[in-house]
């Protein structure tokens, strides 16, 4: 699974597809203050970055792939300092 | 083998056929314009829809052949048969690699080396012209004019713009707003953009402010990305050449003092100078189209209004009002009334309005005229696309066929009411109620004609549909035998059912390999025979009743009766006394039994020894026949006749000891009503003697059950005569009875082995009729009656 819900976090891993927008937006409404992990994920289809952009949550780990990382932090996600 | 692929393929070929069709035209008139430009537009076509399947090595090809193409159209090449050949070769293997898609579903990259070998040789006939320079010129002409001074980018990216172009490196400002809809055609515009070569420098904006988690419809795109790249301009463009429209790609130069202050907007909008005029008849339209009442198209007419509303922003360089005009747009979706729409308008555009009123006054006074007019102007877009999308049907055969079979069972059941009818009548004398179910059977009746003709009709298809393929045929062929050859085609506009047509190919082929080969002559030895160096195939069609004729014929040598006597004669297919007697006519008809074949040598294009047998089989299946008639020294001519559509088969019902059997018409040449003294004996064979004709006659009932019924005591005699081939057969039956059409039902299971019967029918009255097949009736009879007279006389 490209997404994995847990308690309070949600786990993205390697390419998440399309398919995960409408579950991840609905997730993220009702876990308003949920934490997202991005460590694993190699690439997020647009619809979900889109999610990711209008939810704005909070992150709790970047990508490690570099050029996503680089990319969502020209959209001004940033890890917890 | 999914659906995309299906289609391509499908579309491939028609495309591919127009192509040689093209390529042929040219041939024969290099300077035919407008066949360029067509066959221009099918390789363009082709190359891009090339691009939705996976076959890389297919677009690669396509693509420097288009180039090839247009440069000849652009004058820059001259048409050459060389260039026909390799053009052709080319789209072979073009064809070559869509049957491989259709097998695999993909192209394997073990194809990238032929490939590569076809690019070479396109491109060295193109050679005076490099391919590098022939499309990208016109592309840099194009798109030069589109530069983006460097201050007008954003300002994160201005650092990053000026040290490349400091470095000296050409920069690329890039736009993509991916249509809304997007992700519905399996795009993932990130993807795409994470993938853009050579990027130095991006970004991710939304084009308005993001609405409430709940109110977010995450499939919809609202995305745009910024984009700085180094990668030349032709390469970005082939990167993002399946978004195009959705891109805007500017070269960005270092400030200018030229540069208009307003190129922002021109980068980000289209940089259009709009007309008063031309916005003024905009709003027009899109007020007479609010206008309209409130129905279930209402959401469809709100949106196109939106469409064209924020186009006409775009264009007028205010994009950012879009947001307040969305806002009006959900605004009056939720309420269900245009009025919130119309206010905005009204409001954004008065100023407009009052510009422009004085200017247009006339137009703008009869309203009613404005109305009447600009829906239609609106609607026309959208009404054209439908009209041509609804068109053509692409309808799987087997849905056709089920409709098909479905009008069989309602024929039959129509005619049970007739039946009905008739019995009503008879046993209980209710005439009143026979003539109403008459009446009523006769509009189901006339009913059930129109549906079986319609049906029908959907399964013709023009002969041009198999014809097409001929010349490239004849071509090819007449080249590689080193003679000339022209093909007249006539009538192929003849229609008849899709079967009998597809199955027609092959045997047409072979007909037209025969004639090229054996039939037309050498330049020189038509020479010698004083006849034109250019030899003539001609084939027509024509339709007549409900039977098709299909001619081919050639001007070549003809055939030479003795000889096919004399080969007939080593092959043992006739014996001396039949030598003797055989005529001229006949003769030539050995030429279709198996095993026959004139060719000295067997060449690899005609004179396998198969063929002409392979040929009558064929048509004979298609409840057809084939005759040849040829005359030494002046041509041949295969004549083929063949039913219209195998819907319906006529036949002539006729009874034998209490059970019907029904004949096929087309084989029925008369019936006739004879004294049992009129039966001679012929040793073992009765015959009869018909207007100074000697027939043999065989009794139907000694044929399927092996009684022979007692001729003598009959006061009359019935017979059918048939026609089997070039001879005729009498068969004796108890009596005949009408003629009926009936929808042919190929006997199931075991059954099927019978090959006595054709097949099998309903009547009306719910029994079962047995169709017999007369061919295969007296085959039968020729090897188990042991009668020689009748086996020779058949012959």
């Amino acid at each position: 699974m490209p997404v994995e819900f847990r308690k309070r976090s949600v786990r993205l891993v390697d390419h998440v597809s399309v398919e995960e927008a409408e579950p991840l937006l609905s997730w993220l409404q009702d876990h308003p203050r949920a934490q997202v992990n991005l460590k694993d994920c190699r690439h997020l289809h647009t619809a979900c970055l889109q999610v990711l952009l209008a939810a704005q949550p909070r992150i709790r780990v970047m990508p490690s792939d570099p050029d996503l990382r680089r990319w969502l932090e020209s959209c001004g996600f940033h890890e917890p300092s | 083998m999914s659906n995309l692929i299906e289609q391509f393929v499908v579309e491939a070929r028609e495309l591919l056929q127009g192509i040689s069709e093209q390529i042929l035209a040219l041939e024969t008139q290099p300077d035919n314009t407008e066949a360029m430009h067509e066959l221009f537009r099918l390789v363009h076509t082709l190359k891009g829809n090339s691009g939705l399947v996976e076959a890389p090595a297919m677009t690669r090809v396509l693509h420097v052949a288009e180039d090839l193409i247009g440069a000849v159209r652009d004058g820059r090449q001259v048409f050459s048969r060389e260039l026909a050949d390799t053009l052709l070769d080319t789209f072979d293997f073009v064809a070559c690699l869509v049957d491989e898609l259709e097998r695999e579903g993909t192209v394997q990259a073990s194809y990238d080396h032929e490939a590569n070998r076809y690019i070479q040789q396109l491109q060295a006939l193109g050679g005076n012209v490099p391919e590098t320079e022939a499309t990208p010129s016109q592309t840099q002409a194009e798109t030069s004019a589109e530069t983006v001074s460097i201050e007008t980018l954003p300002v994160e990216a201005q650092g990053v713009a000026r040290r490349c172009l400091q470095a000296g490196h050409t920069l690329c400002w890039i736009v993509y707003e991916p249509e809304a809809d997007c992700f519905f055609k399996g795009e993932d515009p990130f993807l795409l953009v994470r993938q853009t070569p050579a990027l130095c420098w991006g970004r991710i904006v939304s084009r308005k402010p993001w609405p409430p988690l709940d109110a977010l419809d995450p499939y919809h795109c609202v995305l745009r990305f910024e984009l700085l790249s180094e990668a030349p301009l032709p390469e970005l463009e082939a990167h993002f050449r399946y978004v195009a429209d959705q891109v805007q790609l500017c070269t960005v130069v270092a400030a200018q003092p030229t540069a208009p202050a307003d190129t922002a907007t021109e980068a980000d909008g289209a940089p259009v100078q709009v007309s008063a005029e031309a916005i003024d008849q905009i709003l027009q339209a899109q007020r007479a189209v609010l206008d309209s009442p409130v129905d279930e198209g209402f959401d469809g007419r709100l949106q196109a209004v939106g469409a064209a509303l924020s186009g006409l922003l775009q264009a007028m360089g205010r994009g950012d009002e879009c947001t307040a005009l969305e806002a009006a747009l959900s605004e009056a979706r939720q309420v269900r009334n245009p009025e919130p729409v119309r206010r905005w308008m009204e409001q954004t555009f008065a100023m407009q309005e009052n510009q422009t009123a004085p200017e247009t006054n006339q137009q703008a006074l009869p309203e009613s005229a404005a109305e009447s007019a600009s829906p239609a102007a609106t609607e026309a877009r959208p009404a054209g696309q439908r009209s041509r999308s609804s068109s053509t049907l692409r309808v799987s055969q087997e849905r056709i066929d089920a409709l098909m079979s479905l009008v069989g069972e309602l024929v039959v059941a129509k005619n049970g009411l007739a039946y009905l009818a008739s019995k009503v009548q008879r046993d209980y004398e209710l005439s009143e109620l026979s003539r109403e179910i008459k009446m009523h059977y006769a509009v189901i009746h006339r009913i059930a004609e129109e549906l079986q003709d319609a049906v029908m009709q959907v399964r013709m298809l023009p002969f041009a549909h198999v014809f097409q393929r001929f010349p490239r045929l004849v071509r090819d062929l007449a080249r590689r035998l080193g003679k000339e050859v022209r093909l007249e085609i006539i009538g192929e506009d003849t229609e008849a059912d899709k079967r009998i047509i597809e199955s027609l190919a092959d045997p047409l082929i072979h007909l037209i390999r025969n004639s090229l080969d054996h039939g037309i002559e050498s330049p020189e030895e038509r020479r010698a025979c004083g006849k034109p160096e250019t030899g003539l195939l001609r084939i027509r069609t024509r339709q007549e009743g409900d039977r098709i004729w299909i001619e081919v014929s050639d001007d070549g040598r003809g055939i030479d009766p003795e000889k096919i006597k004399r080969k007939a004669y080593e092959k043992e297919l006739l014996d001396e006394a039949a030598l003797e007697r055989i005529g001229p006519t006949e003769v030539l008809q050995l030429l279709f039994r198996p095993g026959f074949s004139t060719a000295s040598s067997v060449s690899d294009i005609s004179g396998r020894g198969v063929g002409l047998d392979v040929v009558k089989r064929t048509v004979e299946q298609l409840g057809g026949n084939v005759r040849l008639e040829s005359e030494p020294g002046k041509g041949t001519r295969f004549i083929l006749s063949l039913p219209l559509s195998m819907m319906v088969t006529q036949v002539l019902i006729v009874e034998v000891a209490g059970q019907l059997y029904g004949l096929p018409v087309e084989a029925v040449v008369e019936t006739v009503r004879i004294a049992p003294e009129d039966i001679q004996r012929i040793q073992h064979q009765e015959a009869l003697v018909l207007r100074n004709q000697v027939i043999p006659v065989e009794s139907l009932q000694y044929r399927l059950n092996g009684c022979k019924p007692s001729i003598e005591a009959a006061d009359t005699l019935a017979v059918v005569v048939l026609q089997l081939d070039t001879t005729r057969v009498g068969l004796l039956v108890d009596d005949f009875r009408e003629t009926m059409d009936v929808v042919l039902k190929p006997l199931p299971g075991v059954l099927a082995g019978l090959s006595v019967y054709a097949g099998s029918a309903l009547l009306g009255d719910g029994t079962v009729l047995m169709i017999l097949n007369p061919q295969t009736l007296f085959a039968s009879c020729r090897s188990n009656s042991g009668s020689e007279a009748f086996a020779s006389l058949t012959m």
